[in-house]
């Protein structure tokens, strides 16, 4: 975790612990915890019926606003809803449209991608067939058939690993976490 | 509406943050805006009920020191730790903010259109995301944000001119 834009997932880790402390912290948030940090941001939080997994609006005085696939449920929706709230404490949505249209925030997407599994999982196993891999690849089918760059999980999967390690590493030290220790049970393998 | 204003021009205009008691309370509201005057007393202690409808109706009464303080503090202070205190205070009484949060009807069509682009841009940039959808998006924002027919009419127009063919 040395880059820049590797501290910054960190940095909306923080952010998101001022809401939600248990946030990576090795436990996966509830979707009452998730919804929480999204109302704590004020984003209204709707479903619509589209293509499209999700829409975020930029500040409307005061709100966000945030559309959701009306047939998205469950992990995906927690997801969805923590990668949207990591958007809007990195400050990606406060200039007008300009992201939904041009699709040039490769690394945001990334990033926030990363902050919101550090909230949703609680292992990461790369396997054929694992929980994690169909998952991702569920999450992701939208992105291309729109042409939106997509991570592999190989790619992304191991940023997550080593986020968890370097806030457990911290926490450890610091006790950051208000003394909680981290249970993550995170396995790298690939065949 | 009908209220003596005189006592607006005796207001201190350069307090010590540098702001008038005016802006400070308008800085004040725009922050607190969607929360109730209970919620917002529990969030800023200091903060009365009553000096919350009297500044929602636009009575800025001359602060007093150490009101002035508590309002710059809460004003200047980091945004995230007012988020924090905000979602505490809403976890209390959940319902209550939620159904406040959908009677909210800041918010006019200029500022919807604002923010999600004009139909020019759209047109040019659409791709990514339909330009179908987000037309429908900026619909159902401006339904949930109960706006009056005139301005609902705006975005109706926003978003026939975003759906217009370019041939």
């Amino acid at each position: 975790m040395t880059t820049a834009d590797e501290l910054a997932v960190l940095a909306i880790v923080e952010d998101f612990r001022r809401i939600e402390p248990s946030y990576a912290t090795g436990l996966p948030l509830s979707m009452e915890q998730a919804r929480c940090v999204t109302r704590a941001l004020r984003i209204d939080v709707f479903r619509m019926k589209m293509q499209s997994i999700a829409l975020l609006s930029p500040w409307i005085e005061g709100d966000y606003h945030l559309a959701i696939n009306h047939d998205i449920h469950g992990e995906k929706e927690k997801h969805i809803l923590l990668h949207e709230c990591a958007h809007v404490v990195r400050g990606d949505v406060r200039e007008p449209t300009r992201f939904a249209f041009t699709g040039d925030y490769p690394a945001a997407e990334k990033w926030c991608d990363v902050a919101a599994l550090l909230g949703v999982m609680d292992e990461i196993v790369i396997e054929q067939g694992s929980g994690f891999v169909e998952y991702w690849m569920r999450a992701h089918l939208d992105y291309d058939d729109r042409g939106w760059i997509q991570y592999r999980i190989e790619d992304l999967a191991p940023r997550v690993c080593d986020a968890w390690e370097f806030i457990r590493a911290r926490d450890g030290d610091s006790g950051a976490a208000g003394g909680t220790r981290v249970r993550t049970r995170s396995r790298w393998r690939t065949r | 509406m009908g209220q003596d204003q005189s006592h607006v021009k005796s207001l201190d205009p350069d307090g010590p943050d540098g702001s008038s008691d005016k802006e400070l309370v308008g800085r004040f509201l725009k922050l607190v805006a969607g929360f109730s005057g209970q919620e917002v007393r529990r969030m800023v202690p200091g903060v009365t009920d009553n000096d919350m409808s009297r500044w929602r109706r636009g009575d800025f009464a001359r602060l007093s020191a150490a009101k002035r303080r508590t309002l710059v503090a809460y004003v200047e202070g980091e945004p995230l730790l007012r988020l924090r205190t905000a979602v505490n205070v809403r976890r209390t009484d959940e319902q209550r903010a939620s159904d406040a949060a959908v009677r909210r009807s800041a918010g006019t069509a200029d500022a919807i259109i604002a923010s999600l682009g004009d139909p020019e841009f759209i047109r040019r940039h659409a791709g990514t995301v339909s330009r179908e959808e987000w037309a429908d998006f900026g619909y159902e924002i401006a339904m949930r944000r109960h706006l009056p027919p005139d301005e609902m009419k705006k975005i109706m127009d926003w978003r026939e001119s975003i759906l217009r063919d370019d041939s």
